[in-house]
């Protein structure tokens, strides 16, 4: 098959009901604030509270930041989230479009609402053990950290593991009409793509912590791969694909730290 | 084509004797090709698995079967087409005709035709080429058939589209090897015949291993060269560049990868050189397009109108389940806009071997006549078993299926029973049945409660 074929045979462009472009707008929000914080560290810093290695671009546990003060648990999660709400909700866009789509007009955008945040509720919840991590990190050499973080990424990439949470998020779920029988079925299917999410994406989302320069476009970078592998119809070949490059990039880390 | 150019016909099976060399060749060319060594491109497990294959690892261009997806017929039909120039050589290799062509099984004409053709079935003795012991032994035998709601193609012959879900040729994707939703038909009669011969027919995997696989997909290419035939210039192939430019690879008779476009097997008595001893004359050229009216009440993407709050398992008893239909469904229902019913999130270890008649059970009565509007199409399950699963570089899913309503919905709607009234659908298991049946033969209870089916939801949806 021809390069041009296959580009003309893939799916349609996915025509996204309003609940969904909302859910997309948010998404680039995210990404304006995370980029801003990127420009004004300190002003972040001081703004949100979080210690300074929290905020790009000296979140990088081995960055230049001299506070490491107690972190400020409320704004490291805010950031967490931040971060969350950028990385992971543009692979669950058809996710959204699948809640509205079988939900009645009326109740949609309450129904997409509640998808939304128990998805970034699990999010939250995973950035407390993420912070632990980061706060034992911090001070380690950054190169050599990220070069481990991307090759046990791309290690991970290649195993069942990350096969089965890859396919939890390909689940679909029976919505009930209306009550909150469908809240509840809806809450369930957020939880089901979030935890397929968090354990199929993690390494990612550590390895973009920790990224030691450009850490937007490192960020943007992961953003690119995890949805890629969420989206794609070849999951097999993405895989080997982003596993190939993540440690390529480790593989140029340490020849640049040496 | 054969040698000399000239175009073969493909003839149905039961036109033909037992000793007609088109019977007997295809016997020795299935016998040689299964002697063949099984990495040979050539040999019978190797073709076969081209089509789906458990085993691993994969070699070249194994598990490459489209199914739910509008390359359903163009694939097969490509696959037909290399498989019969391979199974020629290797008649011609055994002093048979040079013009040997593929034979189909027409299940669609009904009565003795619904049953499984004589070379294939039980042989006095010895090993016959064409038998397969693990066939439903009632269909082996010949002394059950095929019921009619699984053989017709009517609903399918009579979808307006090719694209679409549940239209004739199937919904637009990109590569799938296994998917959620076929079209019309693709569901019946192809799924459901898959279903009920059984054995190595029951799934994409090892369908292709029966040597009626490939007369049964012979009538299903048949059906598409009919459709288009049909209804002149209303019916037409996609004209999609995706479509049309999307190419696929084969074997061809000397074990060379070749490879066809879908623009390239649309005329088959030119580019292909076969055509069917029941060709229909081809169609008038096609009319300028007209641009469709455009419906005030044309929602802007598909509705939702109705759902169930629960599912239902199948176990091989009838089930009537109710869909209520929203109020607001009076709203929205324009001239051009269909009212579709869907099956959604179809799940089962594996499947059951049992197709369902799915029908609108409106008066609470007996099952409808295939030709009524009432009988809305069969339910079947080929290829659950990997839906979940997949063997291939795909992600898994949950079975879906769809069933135009369009006309029940405006009778019901006519007499003031749709908007915030129920939506009776019936699932009424599917038996083979006696000669002499009759077209509504075939109901029955067929228990499978070790293999149980869940349908998580019946949904009813406006899309224009």
């Amino acid at each position: 098959m021809s390069a041009r074929a296959r580009r003309l045979a893939a799916p349609r462009r996915l025509d996204l009901c309003r609940q969904a472009t909302l859910v997309a707008v948010a998404v680039a929000a995210a990404w304006v604030a995370s980029v801003w914080l990127w420009l004004h560290p300190t002003a972040a810093s001081s703004a949100t509270g979080a210690p300074e290695w929290w905020c790009m671009p000296s979140m990088s546990p081995g960055g230049s930041a001299a506070n490491t003060a107690a972190i400020d648990l409320g704004a490291a999660m805010g950031m967490w989230l931040l971060m969350s709400a950028a990385m992971a909700l543009p692979g669950e866009l058809p996710a959204v479009q699948y809640v509205a789509t079988n939900t009645f007009r009326r109740s949609r955008s309450s129904a997409v609402t509640v998808f939304v945040v128990v998805y970034l509720l699990v999010w939250l919840v995973c950035g407390l053990p993420a912070a632990i991590v980061m706060a034992t990190l911090h001070g380690l050499p950054a190169d050599t950290l990220f070069a481990t973080a991307l090759a046990a990424a791309a290690a991970y990439e290649l195993t069942p593991l990350k096969q089965r949470a890859l396919n939890r998020c390909h689940r679909g779920a029976p919505l009930p009409p209306t009550g909150l029988r469908r809240v509840a079925a809806v809450a369930r299917f957020g939880w089901l793509n979030a935890s397929g999410c968090v354990v199929s994406c993690w390494p990612a989302m550590l390895a973009a912590s920790i990224a030691p320069v450009a850490q937007p476009l490192a960020i943007a970078a992961f953003t690119c791969t995890m949805t890629y592998e969420r989206l794609t119809r070849r999951p097999r070949t993405a895989r080997q694909r982003i596993a190939t490059s993540y440690l390529a990039i480790a593989a140029a880390f340490v020849v640049v730290a040496l | 084509m054969n040698g000399n150019g000239a175009v073969l016909v493909r003839r149905e099976i039961s036109s033909l004797a037992l000793t007609d060399p088109i019977v007997t060749g295809y016997a020795r060319g299935v016998k040689r090709m299964r002697e063949r060594d099984p990495e040979d491109p050539t040999s019978w497990s190797y073709q076969a698995a081209i089509h789906g294959t458990p085993a691993t690892p994969a070699s070249k261009l194994w598990n490459q079967c489209q199914h739910a997806t509008w390359y359903f017929l163009p694939w097969h039909r490509m696959f037909l087409y290399y498989f019969e120039r391979i199974l020629r050589a290797a008649v011609v290799e055994d002093d048979g005709p040079a013009d040997w062509s593929l034979p189909y099984w027409n299940y669609c004409l009904g009565g003795p035709h619904a049953f499984l053709p004589e070379p294939f079935r039980t042989p006095a003795s010895g090993e016959d080429p064409l038998y397969v012991a693990e066939r439903d032994p009632r269909l082996n035998s010949g002394k059950e058939g095929l019921p009619e709601y699984v053989t017709t193609p009517t609903r399918a012959l009579q979808r307006p589209q090719f694209v679409g879900k549940a239209e004739f040729g199937g919904p637009r994707t990109g590569f799938q090897h296994s998917g959620e939703t076929g079209g019309t038909l693709e569901m019946t009669p192809h799924n459901a015949v898959h279903e009920f011969v059984g054995g190595l027919m029951g799934s994409p995997e090892t369908a292709a291993l029966d040597p009626i696989f490939w007369l049964h997909h012979a009538n299903i290419d048949r059906l598409w060269s009919e459709w288009i035939a049909t209804l002149g210039a209303n019916h037409q192939d996609p004209p999609d560049e995706a479509w049309r430019n999307f190419s696929f690879s084969f074997f061809d008779e000397h074990g060379q990868e070749v490879s066809l476009h879908c623009s390239d097997v649309l005329a088959t008595a030119a580019n292909l050189g076969y055509t069917y001893d029941t060709e229909p004359a081809p169609p008038p050229p096609p009319a300028p397009p007209i641009a469709p009216a455009v419906s005030a009440m044309k929602p802007t993407q598909r509705e939702m109108i109705g759902a169930t709050p629960d599912g239902v398992t199948l176990t091989g008893e009838q089930s009537t389940v109710s869909v209520p239909i929203a109020p607001q469904a009076a709203d929205g229902f324009g001239e051009n806009v269909h009212a579709y019913l869907n099956v959604e999130e179809i799940e089962g270890e594996r499947s059951p071997g049992v197709s369902y008649l799915v029908y609108a059970d409106l008066e609470g009565g007996e099952p409808p006549h295939p030709e009524s509007p009432h009988y809305l199409g069969t339910l079947s399950f080929f290829g659950i078993e990997r839906a979940r699963n997949p063997v291939g570089d795909e992600s898994p899913h949950a079975l879906q299926a769809s069933y135009d309503i369009t006309p029940i919905a405006r009778e019901l709607q006519a007499q003031g029973k749709w908007a915030g009234h129920e939506l009776p659908v019936t699932f009424a298991p599917l038996t083979l049945v006696p000669p002499g049946a009759g077209p509504t033969s075939g109901v029955g209870s067929n228990p499978h409660e070790d293999r149980p089916i869940r349908l998580g939801r019946l949904s009813v949806f406006y899309d224009a």
